[in-house]
């Protein structure tokens, strides 16, 4: 088989321009997408030479010709020669001597190999520069597809029963916009009080009322996910695992595209949380710049270190509407004999504070047990224990499919998954 | 669907597969004239270069602040400052309290007086005390005669 080329793959996507989502001018905090941005980009191929190699670092030698050559109608970027208070965002050119961008680069222990200009672009959200070459929509999008890939392998190889309800909860705790907006604090990154060219180029630039870029899973929209959205359907497990427009199962995203077209507000155009969105493009732009300029490896050592080694209970996150009925289909799927609860103990039955312990057999296995207040809490309460140790099993430290992407890598031994939910 | 996820962020814990310096910003404050600055004008004239090239992570900002003592504030990235007055100081102790500023985590400064601080939820008495009279009982539960009471057989045909 021919080995992909992923790097030469995501260097024509940072090639590919989007078009400027500020260019509605309407002052409102409207999130538009990638799928939406990429339709638009015949915008820019009039441009008269696509370089093949293009780096993601903005140099500032070649600035003031591309400028020359940009379509007229584009108001953001004007003039070529001006001051650099006129720049939406700040000139690359002061990247290199910015103390705050250097601290950052050097606090995130990142290789040299990444430039500052790089990490400079990072902090430029679409909302404060809405031409692509200048902000981290690109680089963001590379970046949020490495981190869902590696936070996705993770999770099925080390989970492999979870249901995907709780698999896309999950996804959402290690990579949703939260997460990734925690991430960015806790790295020290601070946000300009507004953007403009004179700002620090080391501070997060976003602007909360204008567009900006929402992250979905594809680089286009199928034709069914609007259909979807518009007939209302897609809401089931099976309808958000096919239509859902993000890697968490979410559509609201999408919900936006049909809308932005005939220019009307609704609520679901805007985005709730400008500020997290912003901070999480940064994160998700980091992530893709240390692909694209130290390689798979060393994103996925990035990844597993920064965001795979938070901490998360998953054990908290489930919530059973008919756990017994569950467990029962669960015995009878698997060939265990049908569960029996039986108490085990109990104490002040008469008393104000009585505490029964039921235990669950299947056969001469006990499967779990559990303490309530009553006979029936308790029963349910020792059935939704048996129930998370049944979906939270984990094979522990198993291969991922990205171990094989090394040359010397052994071949791939296929992993455990489990064939689905008990009751669907 | 009997399954609902209920919605939570991950945690993440500095030093646990990453480790980020705390302290994000050093600004250093002298003034030309007054003696009480001597030391720490020696300071930056000789350490503080090696210093700052040490010491990537943290951006240094030095600034004149005349007919004032000497000051030293750590700026960090939980949003809380820690300054200390220099004056009067040998430039081998500054040096000392600029080490001191760089370490800290810039929290306050808390007694610690237990041997371990965890996230985790502790076994016995973490959950609330009727798991602790569980695990009471289990202890009670006399293993050699197992004679459970059955309480509801058909329960799983709801």
């Amino acid at each position: 088989m021919k080995r992909l080329r992923l790097d030469r793959l995501a260097s024509q996507l940072l090639a590919a321009p989007i078009s400027p989502a500020a260019r509605l001018s309407r002052p409102s905090r409207i999130s538009r997408s990638i799928p939406q941005a990429c339709r638009h980009s015949s915008l820019y191929n009039t441009q008269p030479c696509q370089r093949r190699h293009q780096s993601t670092a903005v140099e500032p030698a070649p600035l003031e010709e591309e400028l020359v050559h940009e379509p007229q109608d584009d108001e953001s970027r004007p003039k070529p020669l001006r001051s650099s208070r006129g720049l939406p965002s700040p000139h690359p050119a002061r990247a290199a001597s910015s103390a705050k961008l250097a601290a950052l680069h050097a606090r995130l222990s990142l290789s040299s190999k990444i430039p500052v200009e790089t990490l400079a672009r990072a902090l430029v959200d679409p909302s404060a520069d809405a031409h692509p070459k200048y902000n981290n929509a690109n680089l963001a999008y590379v970046g949020s597809t490495v981190l869902h890939y590696h936070t996705s392998e993770t999770l099925i190889t080390r989970y492999p029963r979870l249901p995907m309800d709780i698999l896309f909860a999950a996804m959402k705790a290690y990579a949703g916009n939260p997460a990734l907006h925690q991430v960015a604090r806790a790295w020290g990154v601070e946000a300009a009080a507004a953007p403009g060219g004179e700002v620090d180029p080391g501070l997060l630039q976003f602007d909360p009322m204008k567009p900006t870029v929402v992250m979905n899973k594809w680089g286009y929209v199928r034709a069914e996910t609007i259909e979807s959205q518009t007939f209302k359907s897609g809401k089931g497990i099976s309808g958000r695992v096919m239509y859902g427009s993000n890697p968490f199962g979410e559509s609201s995203a999408a919900k936006s595209l049909p809308d932005l077209d005939d220019g009307r507000n609704s609520k679901t155009m805007l985005l709730q949380n400008a500020p997290a969105n912003a901070y999480a493009n940064f994160v998700r732009a980091v992530i893709g710049a240390v692909h694209m300029h130290c390689g798979r490896d060393a994103a996925k050592k990035f990844v597993m270190s920064h965001f795979l080694s938070r901490t998360l209970d998953l054990s908290k996150m489930f919530e059973f509407k008919l756990p017994t009925r569950e467990l029962a289909r669960l015995c009878a799927r698997e060939d265990f004999d049908p569960p029996v609860a039986r108490l085990e103990s109990e104490t002040g039955r008469l008393s104000r504070t009585p505490v029964f312990v039921v235990g669950i057999y299947s056969g001469m296995d006990k499967l779990g047990e559990a303490a309530g207040p009553d006979l029936d809490s308790a029963r349910i309460a020792a059935a939704i224990t048996v129930l998370k140790s049944w979906y939270l099993y984990s094979p522990g430290q198993v291969s991922v499919p990205s171990d094989t992407f090394a040359e010397d890598a052994a071949p791939w031994k296929p992993a455990y998954v489990d064939i689905g939910e008990i009751i669907s | 669907m009997t399954i609902r996820a209920l919605e939570r962020v991950s945690v993440g814990q500095n030093g646990i597969g990453s480790f980020i310096l705390q302290c994000k910003r050093l600004d250093i404050h002298y003034c030309d004239h007054s003696g009480s600055s001597r030391g720490m004008n020696a300071f930056i004239k000789t350490h503080l270069p090696n210093f700052a090239k040490k010491n990537p992570a943290v951006e240094f900002a030095v600034s004149p602040r005349p007919r004032k003592h000497p000051v030293m504030i750590g700026h960090y990235i939980n949003g809380r400052q820690k300054a200390i007055c220099v004056a009067n100081m040998e430039p081998s102790l500054i040096l000392k309290k600029a080490e001191l500023l760089r370490d800290a985590s810039g929290d306050k400064v808390k007694r610690v007086n237990k041997p371990v601080t965890s996230i985790n939820e502790s076994e016995t008495w973490g959950k609330d005390a009727i798991s602790n009279v569980q695990s009471v009982l289990a202890l009670d539960t006399n293993e050699d005669s197992p004679e459970y009471i059955v309480l509801l057989l058909p329960w799983w045909n709801d």
